[in-house]
């Protein structure tokens, strides 16, 4: 009997391009080729792996070493996300090529405020390969980018829109190794990236971008933080808050990153 | 187990299908390269290189062939010793001296290709790039839209009080 409808005709072309008795599958594969397989994937075709079957799905689980290293996944520093190794649609943070990104819209429709106001993960993903603004880059960059910055400037970036204070604010381990991070004494506050957490300037000119910055009067502020120090052997400034201390002068004659060399170190 | 090559060149393909041939030494920067080159021993044909175009690569075997007889970081050494400064030597400098779609397209060449030094050299610049400009400046720099509610604005500046205390 002829093919009626285009289905049927469909159906009959599979069923033809498909030997009856083939067994040949990737569950019959072994395990190591799977294994090899899968490390081609993207983080996103893994986790559409992982829900096609049961199977797949706990061999998947089972290799956090592979969708951790896969193009697209990104750790969840920060946040407390449970069971710990499971790759989730949340670790998706990027995609590769037009047909994860048609996918990704089929499955994960936009909200419905999205056009003016994206949602976080709508500003993460990109499939460009030519990104022209940093929030183009793959968000692994972004924090190779971050790791690199110091903390005054850290906070002016968080300060730019939400989705880039949202990734600074949620991950400590961050912005907390940064150059000129005061550590906060308070264990019962939360970690948050903010003006009283700068220790050190990079320059005279980010001195003035601090005060204009800091929300309150010039003079106040320097009554507070007793006094701003320069480093001898480079342009960075110091900032000094011990509360009650007279202002010195000098407090230190060379900055914590010459004092310690290339690696820098954190301030008791 | 292939083995050792004595070959002086190699080929690159770019994505666009330009083959350049390159001194080994300089191709070997490039960890992904000198990885595969040890796997497979003697290579004849040109190596795909699917994620960068030809002007990128030609601008990362330009770093590379400046940077030939760097000495290679040790595969053991602590990722801080290779971070925490935003110093560049001058000729790096003028090599990153071009416009963003490019600064960012070697990034994701040297994270690609896996070449650390270039990759640290381009992530400092973007740094020394936002270094000193106010949230308003950084977002003209990088075209990025203000989407911050007025509450979350107020949340901020609470944030960014001066207080002894915290």
């Amino acid at each position: 009997m002829s093919p009626t409808t285009l289905e049927d005709a469909a159906t009959a072309r599979s069923v033809g391009a498909v030997p009856a008795k083939s067994t040949r599958s990737l569950l019959n594969l072994p395990l190591e080729i799977r294994l090899e397989i899968y490390k081609q994937c993207s983080a996103f075709t893994l986790l559409q792996l992982l829900q096609s079957t049961g199977s797949i799905g706990y061999e998947i689980s089972q290799h956090p070493s592979i969708y951790k290293s896969s193009l697209g996944y990104a750790s969840q520093q920060g946040l407390e996300i449970k069971p710990a190794s499971a790759l989730r649609i949340s670790n998706i943070h990027r995609l590769e090529g037009q047909d994860e990104l048609d996918l990704f819209i089929r499955l994960y429709p936009p909200p419905a405020s999205h056009g003016t106001e994206k949602e976080d993960r709508w500003l993460y993903l990109s499939d460009t390969d030519n990104p022209t603004s940093l929030l183009e880059v793959p968000i692994e960059l972004r924090f190779e980018i971050y790791s690199h910055c110091s903390t005054f400037t850290l906070l002016q970036l968080s300060q730019t829109s939400r989705t880039l204070y949202y990734e600074i604010q949620q991950r400590p381990t961050i912005f907390k190794a940064t150059f000129g991070y005061r550590p906060n004494n308070n264990a019962d506050l939360p970690a948050v990236l903010c003006t009283m957490r700068v220790s050190y300037l990079e320059s005279w000119e980010e001195v003035e971008l601090f005060l204009k910055f800091c929300p309150k009067p010039k003079e106040q502020l320097f009554m507070d933080i007793n006094t701003l120090f320069c480093c001898y052997e480079c342009p960075k400034v110091g900032i000094s808050t011990s509360p009650g201390q007279q202002p010195t002068r000098v407090l230190f004659d060379r900055c914590m990153k010459c004092e310690y060399g290339r690696g820098g170190a954190r301030l008791k | 187990m292939a083995t050792p090559s004595t070959q002086a060149t190699v080929k690159l393909q770019s994505n666009d299908n330009v083959v350049i041939e390159v001194e080994r030494a300089i191709a070997e920067r490039s960890v992904l390269i000198k990885n595969m080159l040890e796997d497979c021993g003697e290579v004849t044909d040109a190596i795909p290189i699917s994620n960068v175009n030809e002007s990128i690569l030609r601008k990362v075997i330009e770093w590379c062939e400046h940077h030939k007889n760097d000495p290679v970081a040790a595969e053991n050494e602590n990722d801080d010793s290779r971070k925490k400064t935003t110093d560049i030597d001058e000729w790096d400098q003028k090599f990153m001296n071009v416009d963003q779609e490019m600064l960012f397209e070697i990034i994701l060449a040297a994270n690609f290709l896996d070449i650390k030094p270039l990759l640290d050299t381009g992530c400092k610049t973007v740094a020394n790039m936002i270094k000193g400009k106010s949230p308003e400046e950084i977002r003209k720099l990088f075209n990025i839209q203000n989407d911050f509610t007025p509450e979350e604005e107020e949340q901020i500046r609470r944030e960014n009080e001066w207080a002894e205390d915290r």
